[in-house]
């Protein structure tokens, strides 16, 4: 491993890479800070605007921009007391009161601070977990991954905050777009003899068109429906890095919440949203004076910043070793890693260890330049969110039609995008979620295709008789029921701290 | 350059965000001249500066302009980069810059029906696969209506054999006899890097008919599954190409692998210390060729100066040079030398349809 590091350490210091880092993190900042879009959104833009780079440039701008918008979205949320993505909705409760004390510049301070911390810690547990889980994942063969294919679908429930009925009708669409093309033994499903059809749905024009093209027709409306004006940003004082002495008293709270991060992390589908109100929860158990949350203390914001910037490293954990996205982000940071030919699991860590282990230092270097930037140009960036919508939206779509367009230089991956577009459009105005389509688009024929080799590798035995002869299928079974309960579990975590702290402004879709 | 433009690009969009949030009214030029910069994928080479004096064969006026090739798989695979090393020697020879489009998406078919409705002016050329092209219109259930007879075989540029291998830690094979006699008497999954009519599946299936083992084509989704299977082991052997192991073929660390044969009439240059299935008594051969391809109505006097100009590449050192360090076998065939190959590996494969399961 320390050689593979060292090797990688070439791959890293190019001059391609450090350009795609800062981009990564400059621009992160901005997509997170826009209220209008969300990490998630912001990585399926540019994931085709990648396709011509150096694979370790490509996937660590991506991976940058990951951290860097969760933490870009605590900006509007301290300021104008609007979460930039929704992993920050828990920040406006301590954040803007603080602003409105006059301690605005101390709470980006504090956000920063935490953020940081959150963000390396993840990073350092990613480089830690990630190269022996991934040499544990050669023991997984097609019953396993048919298992885990499995067990992310169950926590489709989960993913939709909502009504499961809901999420599991988006998971059932996902399915069926994912039968599209041909089947594992070759036989071509639903194509109609269209032989455009044949590939199947491409992945990342749906992704583009479900989470942009469907939000730009969402917002295209609202603003026909209402004129909010943007709210005047607070005037900036105050010092920026904390006092030493107020730190020092944060720091168990900061590493706590971030390690309860990281394990939010890993588990797919929970995000930095679900982590936020988590660390939050934390902090408040664990304070002496619980009352005064809510009335813009340190605490308040430390912990779920620590908390959400820990979710990035944690989520990329199940990716890059079982392909598992543990974030909606992650399914998205999925495709990118696709595109460049990098298959996750095990090879990842051996063939192109080089790539993977300069895209994890890189990670760790983005957390860190991620505090600097914002030291450096948090205040400024609060402009960003005063973007106006309607000069937004046109970008957006531009950007939406090209992306699609780009990454295969197929007109019809154009036609998937806008098709997509229309039936998120259509989902999002029933409050039906978006996420568990792509979820089940990534998962469906990763089922599939393992089943279907899995029973193959049975050589005759049951499917059944030969899962249960192998011990780690057992266990992801095991995993599996346990996360039939998730969904109750989360249910009640949510609504607990949601009617604790009260309604968060005007949270932004959870894409 | 496509590096640059894909950076361009991204700086492009930061920037332009960042000057719609600063200034309220100035912004939207500032967002505008992005999205031009992003549409040309496909790199962009200057053309070579001097080219070489072309073949005498023939004074043909061609070519007048640039040449782009399809190339119907995605950037970065096998496909590509024998793709654009062959693009890169044309542009030497040919004098005018020659581009790769990845044109991907219908199981290929995107690129090929760009590939066989282009004008016969050979400015339009593509890239094929085979057998995978010719799975892809045989499996009925596909409906794709052409053949290889609606494209112009201009040359098979890679030939890349197949090879058996097993791992050294699990299997209890590990000389092809031994594999061979145990796959008789009961069965053996072997994994693929694709499903029905890939040619690691025909190699397997040719195996069955000749020598009636009971060899299970594993069908993975990809080389990588496979190799992860085989690591892992989880199957019994792999069937791949010589590219695929020649840079661990000898390695006895984790990646450590044993080659039972490589299945081609001679040895591979790549792993030369590997018998031949002949040599064993298995007179098998399979592989995986990519060449150079037009559409049907390509001017016969351009096939012919292009076919006088690949002869030249293929004695061209530098190229050489290129194609090993890729891990790419040359065994050029030209014209209806290569017409004829592709027809066999169609009477092959016509002999398997039931096999497939590709019976309508």
């Amino acid at each position: 491993m320390f050689s593979a590091i060292a090797s990688s350490l070439n791959n890293l210091f190019t001059v391609e890479a450090l350009i795609g880092l800062i981009i990564g993190v400059v621009g992160g900042m901005v997509i997170g800070a826009l209220p209008g879009l969300s990490a998630t959104m912001g990585i399926a833009l540019l994931i085709p605007a990648t396709y011509g780079m150096d694979p370790t440039a490509a996937i660590l701008m991506l991976a940058a921009i990951y951290t860097s918008a969760v933490y870009g979205g605590s900006i509007s949320a301290i300021l104008i007391h609007t979460p930039g993505t929704p992993s920050s909705a828990a920040t406006c409760l301590d954040g803007y009161p603080m602003t409105q004390k006059g301690e605005a510049l101390h709470a980006i301070g504090l956000s920063t601070t935490s953020s940081v911390i959150g963000g390396v810690i993840s990073a350092i547990a990613l480089l830690l977990i990630a190269p022996p889980l991934a040499r544990v994942s050669l023991k997984f063969s097609s019953p396993e991954y048919f298992l885990i294919a499995i067990f992310g679908l169950t926590l489709i429930a989960s993913l939709s905050s909502g009504s499961m009925i809901k999420g599991l009708l988006a998971g059932a669409i996902g399915l069926v777009a994912g039968l599209i093309g041909f089947s594992p033994d070759g036989y071509a499903r639903y194509t109609f003899k269209i032989p455009a059809l044949l590939g199947g749905v491409s992945l990342i024009p749906a992704m583009i068109g479900l989470f942009s093209i469907s939000q730009v027709m969402i917002q295209s409306e609202e603003r026909g429906l209402n004129t909010t004006t943007v709210k005047e940003v607070a005037e900036l004082k105050g010092r920026f890095l904390p006092p030493w002495k107020e730190f020092k008293g944060l720091i168990p709270l900061i590493g706590e919440c971030s390690l309860v991060g990281v394990l939010i992390g890993i588990l797919p589908g929970a995000g930095g949203d679900i982590a936020s109100w988590v660390g939050l929860n934390l902090a408040k158990n664990g304070s002496k004076h619980p009352e005064k949350f809510g009335t813009g203390i340190p605490e308040g914001v430390a912990a779920p910043e620590a908390a959400n910037n820990a979710v990035t490293g944690g989520a990329l954990i199940p990716l890059l070793t079982l392909g598992i996205p543990g974030s909606s982000t992650a399914s998205v940071l999925l495709g990118g890693l696709t595109i460049h030919g990098l298959q996750p699991g095990y090879q990842l860590f051996s063939e192109f260890a080089d790539i993977t282990y300069a895209v994890i230092l890189g990670f760790l270097a983005a957390n860190i330049l991620m505090g600097l930037v914002g030291w450096a140009a948090g205040k400024y960036l609060v402009n960003v969110s005063k973007v106006p919508i309607p000069l937004l939206l046109p970008c957006i779509t531009v950007f939406s039609v090209l992306g699609s367009y780009a990454a295969s230089q197929n007109i019809n991956d154009v036609y998937v995008a806008i098709v997509f577009g229309m039936i998120g459009y259509l989902m999002r105005k029933y409050g039906v979620p978006v996420a568990p389509v792509v979820l089940a688009l990534i998962l469906g024929p990763m089922a599939d295709s393992h089943l279907f080799m899995g029973i193959l590798q049975a050589n005759g035995q049951p499917m059944l008789q030969y899962m249960f002869s192998r011990p780690i299928c057992i266990g992801i079974f095991a995993l599996i029921i346990l996360a039939l309960f998730a969904p109750l579990i989360s249910k009640f975590i949510s609504e607990k701290f949601q009617s604790k702290f009260g309604k968060v402004g005007e949270a932004a879709e959870d894409v | 350059m496509k590096k640059l433009f894909a950076l361009a690009l991204a700086l492009a969009m930061t920037l332009a965000l960042v000057a719609c949030g600063g200034g309220s009214t100035s912004a939207p030029a500032a967002s505008t001249p992005a999205p031009a910069a992003s549409a040309p994928a496909a790199s962009t080479p200057a053309p070579a500066a001097s080219a070489p004096a072309a073949p005498e064969a023939k004074k043909l006026d061609w070519p007048k302009k640039d040449i782009s090739i399809v190339c119907p798989f995605k950037a970065g695979g096998a496909m590509d980069l024998s793709t654009r090393l062959t693009a890169k020697y044309l542009e030497k020879y040919l004098g005018v810059s020659v581009t790769v489009n990845n044109v991907e998406g219908g199981n290929n078919w995107v690129g090929y029906t760009q590939v066989n409705q282009a004008k016969g002016d050979g400015y339009l050329l593509g890239f094929a696969n085979y057998p995978g092209q010719v799975g892809g219109y045989l499996n009925p259930s596909a409906g794709v209506p052409l053949t290889y007879r609606d494209f112009t075989s201009i040359a098979d540029v890679v030939h890349d054999p197949n090879v058996l291998v097993v791992s050294p830690k699990y299997s209890p094979y590990k000389t092809l006899d031994e594999f061979m006699a145990a796959a008789k008497t009961q069965s053996l999954v072997v994994g693929t890097g694709g499903g029905a009519g890939s040619d690691d599946d025909v190699l397997i299936r040719k195996l069955n008919q000749q020598f009636g083992t009971q060899l299970v084509s594993g069908q993975n989704a990809n080389d990588a599954d496979a190799a992860a299977a085989l690591l892992g082991g989880h199957i019994d052997a792999r069937c791949c190409n010589v590219s695929n192991i020649y840079k661990n073929y000898k390695s006895t660390g984790d990646d450590a692998v044993i080659v039972l044969a490589v299945f081609d009439s001679e040895r591979s240059d790549f792993i030369p210390d590997i018998a031949t299935g002949k040599e064993l008594g298995y007179d098998v051969s399979g592989s995986s060729d990519r060449g150079l391809i037009g559409p049907p109505s390509l001017d016969p006097e351009i096939t012919a100066y292009l076919i006088d100009v690949l002869k030249q590449v293929e004695q061209d050192p530098d190229f050489q040079n290129d194609a090993k360090e890729q891990g790419m076998g040359i065994h050029m065939l030209f014209g209806d030398e290569f017409a004829n190959y592709i027809l066999s590996v169609e009477d092959t494969m016509k002999g398997m349809m039931v096999d497939f399961g590709w019976t309508k």
